[in-house]
């Protein structure tokens, strides 16, 4: 997965850098908050951020903050790195948008732990969108069946929008995609045999 | 127990502790080492210089920028200090600064010193 970094001590992006590359992630860094938010306001955005919380120019969390303002079809999975190890800090983290928060000094096994579950969350969204697009994209090809549909209580024959008799199968084969097959029912069956025995010469 | 347990160990920076912190990359950790030597006097100075001019955000600054390597690095008196200054800084309190600042300078002064003469085949 491609992540981006953004810490503006050289130190920690190395770190972050070394350890993510070694898990199989491709790795974008940044050196300020404005450098990182021009990468996620950029075109085909990585799908998840480690953001430190103090960097020069714009924060950690101002970025966390104009990404979910921006929104986007799949959102972002926002990490703050931060030394700020308070309930209050952390809330104000939370509220501007982070998903999970990397307390600095962190420990390499942490670190692939946190990211691990911002892949699987990642995976888990991108799914839902592609069923939500597959959906939307079967009820286009879907004509919605509603209200009253006048049919003939003799022949069972169904008048169309056009006021022409149709069979049942063929109108809604038209505006449902369904198709039947033909078969008889035990009923029938039993109609039509004791029908055919009448045709029998005596 | 040993000093290389990293628990009696009061060497100003833990090595053993900071070479798990980079999941044992003994060559990712010498590359840091070699990063922060390179313009660490040169932070601890304008460290110093905050605190004597009285500049609480410089001060705060300074202090920030200096906690994440000393962090990754395990030198964690320097590390306790240098989170008194930060603290100090943002609180606009550099009354006791000074104070500090000086403890904070010696101790890096040590720091940088085991840096220097580190034997990484120990490691």
């Amino acid at each position: 997965m491609r992540i981006l970094i953004a810490d503006d001590d050289l130190l920690t992006r190395r770190i972050l850098e070394k350890i993510l590359a070694k898990s199989g992630h491709e790795v974008v860094a940044a050196a300020s908050g404005s450098e990182a938010w021009q990468i996620l306001s950029g075109q085909d955005p990585p799908a998840l951020a480690i953001l430190d919380w103090m960097m020069p120019q714009m924060t950690g969390v101002e970025v966390c903050r104009k990404v979910r303002e921006a929104g986007g079809s799949v959102p972002t999975y926002l990490v703050v790195l931060t030394s700020r190890g308070q309930t209050d800090d952390l809330v104000t983290a939370f509220e501007a948008g982070a998903d999970d928060y990397i307390t600095k000094p962190f420990e390499a096994e942490e670190l692939r732990a946190r990211v691990s579950v911002g892949v699987r969350m990642i995976t888990l969204q991108q799914q839902l969108a592609d069923r939500i697009l597959a959906l939307e994209e079967s009820l286009a090809h879907v004509q919605q069946l509603q209200g009253l549909i006048p049919i003939c209580a003799w022949c069972r024959q169904v008048r169309s929008d056009g006021n022409f008799w149709e069979k049942v199968e063929s109108y809604l084969g038209k505006r449902s995609g369904l198709q039947f097959t033909h078969a008889i029912c035990p009923t029938c069956k039993a109609k039509q045999i004791e029908g055919l025995k009448h045709l029998r010469p005596a | 127990m040993t000093p290389r347990d990293g628990q009696l160990d009061d060497s100003p920076v833990r090595m053993l502790l900071a070479l798990g912190r980079v999941d044992g990359d003994k060559d990712l950790l010498k590359e840091l080492v070699d990063t922060f030597q390179e313009d660490l006097s040169e932070r601890v100075s304008s460290l110093a210089a905050a605190i004597r001019r009285g500049d609480d955000r410089e001060t705060f600054h300074a202090a920030h920028s200096l906690r994440g390597p000393l962090g990754i690095l395990c030198a964690e008196k320097a590390l306790a200090l240098a989170g008194e200054l930060e603290t100090l800084g943002r609180a606009g309190q550099l009354g006791e600064a000074a104070t500090v600042g000086d403890a904070f300078e010696r101790e890096m002064t040590k720091v940088a010193a085991f840096l220097s003469d580190f034997d990484w085949k120990t490691l």
